[in-house]
């Protein structure tokens, strides 16, 4: 029986985690909320900031814990990173919360940030299906988190349902591997895909159901349809999250589970399904968004254009491939948080921030923002020299190396066209407003800023943290964004170093 | 061999469970028939478990049934939510949304 000491090391980040979380509701019990209220988010920060000190240790070898059944290996441990950093970013911006129920709010994003963790470090079946339970049910309660919002109330629940019958293939498609395999473990998923010259039919269906699973966890289309709905009622701090953290953690355990499930003479057959689905994700996202209005839409459709592109990195299940996916991870990360970032800073400020419209003539009233957000836009696009160039460059050499021809050709079609999705929000901030066009966002707000005051008089937190906040996570997301795209070379040596 | 019953009898449950999901208009009894998908699995896992002589199905099955009951739970709760004011609830009522 092995000592509990020796697993503890890999499980103290999830463990700051959770207890930052219980932290959090502790202290809501025995401070009232008007006095504890910036100590709620001192604490969820605290938990986020520990698990991050307790990773970095972690990062100097491969470890596992608790018999395999989590593995903090490198890769694991980048994912780990990366969710932390989602986690702490939309910690940032949730700060604009007023609402009494903010404590089960924050415990939640933790939660589900642990889940995010558990899913990416998870070493058989068993911590794969818990690790996706725990982090979809902790997102299920925070889409819903909005009082009063039936948008946001009816998004959770088609995300609810579709989730659970998700989950139901996926614990299906297990059964039916444990039947062939006869353990959870992946190593022991590994030995018998390779050691078995005719594998059964089972087992092929049992991997074909599981990778449905994961295929709504990364709003692969046609799972796709809970994304936009879920992205546009979430809060927006929590959208943040969920569009990188689910992702990354999904993405994670996805490619551990192929490289154990797939055996390598028969790679092209198990990975043709996935590629087909992926080619069809980037273009279906990239035509979808052109006639959406709403920036967390076009956002959520640029999403499933984004997890289509991230499966290019699995052809061939190669350590350049897979380090090419978590560099785009990484700039996935900076590009996104930049966007939302943004948009909390604007309703901070009293405007709207969600549809195209209400960023006609931005560049002339905030310069500064705007360009950061035209930044991150251009990025999303794939122009040089951010870090979308450099992550689809990377992408697109995985594919040609992995002869992934469908979706190589599914990414220049996807590129052009999601460009001019990108683009359009660009020249709507560089539009010159009309006379009459301004007066009315003047009006729209006029009407936005007393009812944000009023929400800050009650609860909440001083107006400049707030914006200072937001403006750090920009700030903070361009600075990656810039330095990923013009140094890429020094990163992602380190990354495919990580897979070694 | 009897555990080929079992095994036939939690792909039919599944299939039901699906087909159920896809057709029924009411989120409770969509949620009723998720419930049946994932106790198809877990009837999957421990016929396997006793195939194999193994225990990792059947504790399998425990930690499904326990994170389906708090799957439950916040599935009760979101229908609670949305249809307080409403005396039926029915899944073409959620239709603020675009698809």
């Amino acid at each position: 029986m092995p000592n509990f000491a020796e697993n503890l090391p890999v499980l103290a980040p999830l463990l700051a985690l959770a207890v930052g979380a219980l932290g959090v509701l502790v202290l809501d019990l025995v401070l009232p909320a008007r006095r504890g209220y910036g100590w709620w988010f001192a604490v969820a920060l605290a938990g986020v900031a520990l698990a991050a000190l307790y990773t970095l240790p972690l990062l100097g070898g491969n470890r596992t814990a608790f018999g395999g059944a989590l593995v903090a290996d490198r890769f694991g441990l980048f994912f780990w990173l990366v969710i932390l950093a989602a986690a702490g970013a939309s910690l940032l911006l949730s700060l604009s919360r007023s609402e009494e129920d903010a404590s089960g709010y924050l415990a939640l994003l933790l939660w589900a940030a642990m889940g995010m963790a558990v899913l990416a470090a998870a070493g058989n079946l068993m911590v794969v299906f818990l690790g996706l339970e725990i982090l979809s049910l902790a997102l299920y309660v925070l889409v819903a988190f909005a009082p009063g919002n039936r948008i946001a109330w009816e998004a959770a629940l088609k995300y609810f349902l579709l989730g659970a019958v998700a989950a139901g293939f996926l614990l299906f498609g297990f059964a039916l591997i444990y039947g062939a395999v006869g353990g959870v473990g992946f190593d022991q998923i590994a030995d018998y895909a390779r050691g078995t010259a005719e594998l059964p039919r089972i087992y092929k269906l049992g991997v074909g159901l599981s990778l449905t699973g994961f295929a709504f966890k990364l709003a692969l289309v046609p799972f796709h349809v809970w994304a936009p709905d879920a992205y546009e009622g979430a809060p927006t701090p929590v959208t943040a999250f969920m569009s990188v953290g689910t992702k990354a953690a999904a993405f994670a355990a996805m490619a551990r589970f192929l490289v154990a499930a797939v055996p390598p003479q028969a790679q092209t057959a198990y990975l043709l399904p996935l590629g087909v689905l992926a080619a069809l994700s980037m273009l279906v996202g990239a035509l979808a968004a052109i006639r959406q209005e709403n920036l967390k839409r076009i956002l959520a459709y640029s999403g499933i254009s984004h997890a289509g592109y991230l499966i290019m990195a699995l052809p061939g299940l190669t350590e350049e491939g897979l380090g090419a996916g978590l560099f785009y991870l990484a700039g996935y990360l900076c590009m996104n948080m930049a966007l939302f970032a943004g948009m909390v800073y604007l309703r901070q400020v009293g405007e709207d921030g969600e549809s195209v419209a209400s960023y006609t003539g931005l560049l002339y009233r905030r310069p500064a923002l705007a360009g950061a957000l035209a930044l991150a836009l251009f990025a999303l696009a794939g122009l040089p020299p951010t870090v979308g160039f450099t992550g689809k460059f990377l992408l697109a050499l995985a594919a040609i190396r992995g002869e992934a021809w469908l979706l190589l050709g599914a990414l220049i079609l996807a590129t052009g066209v999601s460009a001019y999705v990108y683009l359009r929000v660009v020249a709507a901030m560089a539009r010159q407003p009309e006379k009459v066009r301004r007066s009315a966002a003047a009006e729209v707000a006029a009407a936005a800023a007393p009812a944000a005051g009023e929400g800050a008089a009650a609860l909440g937190l001083p107006d400049g943290l707030i914006r200072g906040a937001a403006g750090a996570v920009l700030v903070l997301a361009v600075a990656g964004m810039l330095l990923l795209g013009v140094l890429p070379g020094r990163v992602l040596a380190a990354l495919t170093g990580l897979l070694g | 061999m009897v555990e080929n019953g079992y095994l036939a009898l939690a792909a039919v449950l599944f299939a039901l469970g699906g087909v159920g999901v896809l057709l029924r208009r009411s989120p409770l009894i969509s949620l009723m028939c998720v419930e049946l998908m994932w106790n198809a699995a877990n009837l999957a896992f421990v016929t396997f478990a006793r195939m194999h002589g193994n225990m990792d199905g059947q504790v399998f099955a425990f930690l499904t049934i326990t994170v389906a009951a708090a799957e439950a739970a916040i599935g009760l709760a979101l229908i609670v939510l949305l249809f307080r004011r409403r005396e039926h609830v029915d899944v073409d009522d959620v239709h603020s949304l675009r698809g």
